[in-house]
C-alpha cells in the first residue's frame, strides 16, 4: 500500500465526512474474503490488489463518496473473484 | 441541505476541448456565472495533440513525399532532405497560431472562471476538484475520450507510442509497428512512411478502416502497399510485445501462423473510450460503455446536466461533431426552445493522401437498415483532372433514395475534405442526383467527378 494524501469520503447522508483508511479498507476486504473460505494467501493478495487499485483511482480524486469507493472496488473485484465481488457489492442488502 | 437558489455557478463545464469550449464562452458572454474545469491541457486534444498538430505534420510530410516523386513533372529531388526538429517546430507554431492551444487565459479574459483538476460528481449539483467543492445549477459534461486499453501481453513493460505522443517525438523513427488500422493508425502510418520510416500496420479486421465502406479500406490498403511500401497486415492479432535491446519485438498471429518482427517503435492506435469515470452515478446520469446517454437535444437523464463531444455515445467522434454539439448544448442549457443536432450532415475526414471524406449514410448503414437505395461509384480516373494531376487513386460513391435524393456520399480524392461539402449541402437541402448532374462544375476541378457520379443515377 502506497502512502498518499488523506482521502475524504462523503457519506450517503452528505453531512459527515471522514478520512479514508487504506488499512481498514484492506482489512474489510480480507475479512469478507476469508468469510467466503478463500485461501488466506489468495485472500491477502486480493485485498492488497484491490486496496492498491482504489488508492490509485483516488489519487486524482481526494474527495469522493462511499458509493464511489464501493463501485470502484467492486469493478476491480469482479476481475479477481466474482463471488467475492458479489458479496462485497451486496453487503448490507442480503437477507 | 443545499439552498436551491444559491449555487457557486450557473453553469459548470467539465472539459475545455471542442465539446465544452463554445458552450462555456457563450454562457459567459450571455452573463451567466460560468466555470470551466480541465484536467489536462486547456483547449483539449484538437489543438494540443490531435487534429491541428497532426494536420501540420501531415502537410510537411506530404510536401516532402510529393517533392521526392516529382521526377515525372520535371522536378529533380537529388539532395532533397528534411529536418525533423524544423518540422516539429512548424507543428508547434501551427498549434500556437490557432489560439486554442493551452488557452486558459482566453477563458479567463472572457469571464469564465477556470479550474485545473479532475472533476468528480459528489451529488447532482456538486462536484469536487481536488479538495475544492463547487456547486452549480447546471452542468455540461465534455470530458472527451481516453485511449482504449488493449490486452496485448507485455505492453505494460514495453514503452510504446500513442497518437498523442507521436506529435511530441524528438527524432524520426526508423521502423514502426502500428496496432490499429482505424483513422489514427492510417494517418500516422502514412505520415511516417512519407518520411522514410519502414511501417507495418496491423488490424484484426479484414481491411483497414473497417468502419468505413469496403471500397475505402481496400483502396487505402492498395495505396499503402503500392505507393508507400507500407506492409498491411489485416486479419492479424498482435499476441505479445517485448523488449529486445534497444529494439522492440512484436509477435503476431496471421493466417494461423505466428511471426515475430523487430522494430524501433510500437504505436498503439486501437481507438478511444468515452471518459465517463467522474462519479456520474452520484449525479444520476445514465451511461454505458459507448458513452453518456443523451436525448436529441443532448440532455442527459439528469435534466440539468447536458453532455457534448466524444463522451456522448452518438456518431463517430470528431472535432466537427464536438463543436456542433457544444453550440447546441450551449443554447439548450438556457433556452426553452430546444435545438437538435443534425448528425446527417457532419462530414467525417481521414487525412490520408488521398483524403477520405464521408457524409450522411454509408452503404453499410443502408444495408443494415434494410433501406431501398441506389448507388453509383465513379473512379477518379474518369475525370480530366486526374490526367493533369497524374493521380488516379480514388473515387466518388453516392448513396441515394429510389427517387435520386442524396442520402450519403464517400469521396476518396486529393481534396475530398473540401469536395465533401457539396454533398453535405445536397443532403441538408434534399437535393437529387438530377440537381447535381445538371449543375455546371468547373472544368478540370476535382468536383467534376461528383457530377459524373450523379449522372450515373440520374
Amino acid at each position: 500500500m502506497t502512502k498518499q494524501k488523506p482521502l475524504t469520503i462523503i457519506k450517503r447522508s452528505g453531512e459527515r465526512e471522514q478520512n479514508f483508511s487504506p488499512r481498514k479498507f484492506h482489512a474489510s476486504i480480507l475479512k469478507e474474503a476469508l468469510a467466503l473460505k478463500i485461501p488466506p494467501g489468495q485472500a491477502e493478495e486480493i485485498a492488497k490488489l484491490t486496496t492498491d487499485h482504489v488508492e490509485k483511482w483516488t489519487k486524482s480524486r481526494p474527495t469522493v463518496t462511499t458509493a464511489d469507493i464501493r463501485r470502484v472496488a467492486t469493478r476491480h473485484l469482479k476481475r479477481l473473484h466474482l463471488d467475492l465481488a458479489y458479496l462485497y457489492e451486496n453487503n448490507g442488502h442480503m437477507i | 441541505m443545499l439552498n436551491k437558489s444559491k449555487y457557486d455557478f450557473e453553469l459548470i463545464v467539465i472539459g475545455s476541448g471542442a465539446g465544452g469550449s463554445t458552450a462555456a464562452l457563450t454562457s459567459a458572454k450571455s452573463g451567466y456565472k460560468t466555470a470551466l474545469i480541465e484536467s489536462d491541457v486547456f483547449g483539449g486534444s484538437a489543438p494540443n495533440h490531435s487534429d491541428v498538430p497532426m494536420s501540420a505534420l501531415l502537410q510537411a510530410s506530404h510536401l516532402y513525399d510529393q517533392a521526392r516523386r516529382g521526377v515525372r513533372f520535371g522536378i529533380s529531388s537529388s539532395g532533397l532532405r528534411y529536418n525533423f526538429p524544423t518540422i516539429m517546430g512548424f507543428k508547434d507554431a501551427a498549434s500556437k497560431k490557432t489560439g486554442a492551444k493551452d488557452n486558459r487565459q482566453l477563458y479567463e479574459k472572457a469571464g469564465v472562471k477556470t479550474f485545473h483538476g479532475t472533476a468528480h460528481f459528489l451529488s447532482p449539483h456538486e462536484i469536487s476538484i481536488g479538495n475544492k467543492r463547487l456547486t452549480a445549477r447546471k452542468f455540461l459534461i465534455a470530458t472527451g475520450a481516453t485511449p482504449t486499453l488493449t490486452d496485448i501481453r507485455g505492453l505494460d513493460t514495453v514503452s510504446h507510442l500513442t497518437p498523442r505522443s507521436v506529435t511530441e517525438l524528438h527524432r524520426p523513427v526508423k521502423s514502426i509497428f502500428i496496432v490499429g488500422g482505424g483513422t489514427a493508425g492510417v494517418e500516422i502510418a502514412q505520415l511516417f512512411a512519407s518520411l522514410g520510416t519502414k511501417v507495418l500496420i496491423a488490424d484484426i479486421a479484414s481491411r483497414l478502416l473497417p468502419r468505413d465502406d469496403e471500397e475505402v479500406g481496400q483502396l487505402i490498403g492498395q495505396v499503402f502497399d503500392k505507393t508507400y511500401g507500407i506492409k498491411v497486415l489485416t486479419s492479424t492479432r498482435v499476441v505479445t510485445v517485448s523488449k529486445d535491446g534497444s529494439y522492440k519485438k512484436v509477435t503476431y498471429l496471421r493466417g494461423g501462423e505466428e511471426k515475430t518482427i523487430r522494430v524501433d517503435e510500437i504505436l498503439i492506435a486501437t481507438g478511444s473510450t468515452p471518459a465517463t469515470d467522474l462519479g456520474l452515478e452520484n449525479a444520476k446520469v445514465d451511461y454505458d460503455k459507448t458513452g453518456i446517454t443523451v436525448s436529441s437535444s443532448l440532455q442527459t437523464s439528469a435534466k440539468h446536466i447536458y453532455a457534448a463531444g466524444d463522451v456522448v455515445g452518438e456518431g463517430p467522434s470528431s472535432t466537427t461533431k464536438a463543436v456542433l454539439e457544444s453550440q447546441v448544448a450551449g443554447h439548450n442549457l438556457f433556452h426553452k426552445n430546444k435545438q437538435n443536432v443534425d448528425y446527417t450532415v457532419i462530414p467525417k475526414i481521414i487525412r490520408t493522401h488521398p483524403v477520405v471524406a464521408t457524409v450522411g449514410l454509408m452503404e453499410d448503414d443502408a444495408i443494415k437498415s434494410d433501406l431501398k437505395y441506389l448507388k453509383a461509384l465513379v473512379p477518379l480516373k474518369n475525370t480530366p483532372r486526374s490526367i493533369t494531376a497524374d493521380f488516379t487513386d480514388g473515387f466518388v460513391k453516392l448513396i441515394t433514395a429510389k427517387n435520386g435524393q442524396i442520402l450519403g456520399a464517400t469521396i476518396v480524392a486529393p481534396e475530398a475534405d473540401t469536395m465533401i461539402h457539396e454533398l453535405s449541402l445536397a443532403i441538408r437541402y434534399q437535393l437529387t442526383t438530377y440537381d447535381l448532374a445538371t449543375l455546371p462544375h468547373a472544368f478540370l476541378s476535382w468536383n467534376e467527378i461528383i457530377r459524373l457520379a450523379a449522372q450515373k443515377i440520374k
